[in-house]
């Protein structure tokens, strides 16, 4: 029974350490696609564009884009 | 103006209404919020056959013009109010992926004991009622499938698709959500145009027309069956000898059988021929995608099999 503890725990541990490097990879991914798209002059916040079409009389074109 | 979101958290699912499977839509707004259009969308074989660049930049200067006319009809379903993935989910979750919404309307429709098989078939093709649209002019016929609904009311190629059931059409991704909101069966107007002159018409709905692959949906894995069968093509004299044309799918069942094949019936060394008396031809391998494509979990199907050149039917049910 202590074995199978001894085991559990550290399995335990490398999961999180697995998520939680995904989340990670997940998050630099996320921040370098800003960092490219936002030198091309896309902006990131919804209701601020929204905002500033309304004032300019802009169309807005909106990408909806999953980044693994 | 350009904005790029790589979440769907706090965003209004019922202005931005799509299929969600998709890992990319693109939306054209009016500054008042309006949908001018949208540019988007795939079939079952490759995620991007559909997309160009040329298609993108004419779904935009078709946005451009919809804003300079003032036209501003918007495409939009009519929205009583807004819709987040917190009203799906009950909280707040950080990281949603888009299939997961699909997901969730899913399971709410079961909670609700409202779900059918026919909430599976969404955002149709228009390919399903035989209009191919061009990828770089996405209102522009490509060719029409010969006996199709479309073809019997005379939409040729070359035609440009105005407007389907009130929508108007630049593209491909503006096409599948109009023919998302179409019936399961009945008519569905289109308006056209031949060379310069515009006609009106009604598309016939016959009862499964909105049914297409869906092995490729994250959202839509638990309905997509496997064959359950697998083995070794037939090498041509074995083929020969028995009557069996060099194309049409014949393989040995090899061991081990899955319990489904085995409650079926079927035994090692049966030659497989399909299912429900259709001939195909293709591959033992073909035959696995043919049976995610166009069948679903629990279907029940007729295994056709050549066993001591006696011909049986098994009834199996797919998991």
């Amino acid at each position: 029974m202590m074995r199978h503890r001894i085991l559990i725990l550290p399995a335990i541990m490398l999961l999180v350490a697995l998520q939680a490097t995904g989340t990670h990879a997940q998050g630099d991914r996320q921040n370098d696609d800003r960092r490219q798209a936002a030198k091309f002059g896309w902006g990131f916040d919804l209701d601020k564009a929204k905002k500033l079409a309304r004032k300019n009389d802009r169309p807005l074109m909106i990408v909806l884009r999953c980044v693994p | 103006m350009l904005v790029r979101l790589p979440q769907l958290e706090g965003i209004d699912l019922n202005r931005f209404q799509f299929d969600y499977d998709l890992t990319m839509m693109v939306f054209f707004l009016g500054p008042d919020g309006q949908v001018y259009g949208r540019y988007g969308g795939r079939d079952g074989e490759d995620p991007e056959a559909r997309l160009s660049l040329a298609g993108l930049r004419y779904a935009m200067q078709a946005a451009l013009r919809t804003h300079e006319r003032s036209e501003k009809t918007p495409v939009a379903k009519i929205v009583e109010r807004p819709k987040f993935i917190r009203d799906l989910v009950g909280g707040r979750r950080d990281c949603v992926h888009c299939h997961q919404i699909n997901e969730m309307q899913h399971a709410a429709l079961k909670r609700q004991g409202r779900w059918t098989r026919d909430h599976l078939w969404r955002y149709p093709l228009p390919d399903n009622l035989g209009i191919v649209l061009k990828i770089d002019q996405g209102d522009v016929v490509e060719r029409v499938t010969r006996d199709s609904p479309a073809a019997k009311i005379g939409i040729r190629p070359g035609d440009v698709i105005e407007r389907l059931a009130g929508h108007p059409i630049h593209s491909l991704a503006d096409a599948q959500f109009a023919l998302d909101g179409a019936p399961k069966s009945g008519t569905l107007e289109v308006v056209w145009r031949h060379q310069s002159k515009t006609h009106r018409g009604q598309l016939t709905l016959s009862e499964g027309w909105r049914r297409t692959d869906l092995s490729w949906r994250r959202s839509l894995q638990w309905v997509v069956p496997s064959a359950r069968l697998n083995g070794r093509d037939l090498k041509p004299q074995e083929r020969t000898s028995r009557g069996l044309t060099a194309k049409q799918l014949a393989f040995w069942e090899g061991y081990p059988i899955s319990k489904e094949a085995k409650a079926a019936g079927v035994r090692e060394g049966d030659i497989i021929l399909g299912f429900d008396g259709k001939k195909l031809d293709m591959t033992a391998y073909q035959f696995l995608s043919y049976v995610r494509a166009k069948y679903l979990v629990d279907d029940q199907v007729t295994v056709d099999v050549l066993r001591d050149n006696k011909r049986l039917k098994l009834s199996m049910k797919l998991r």
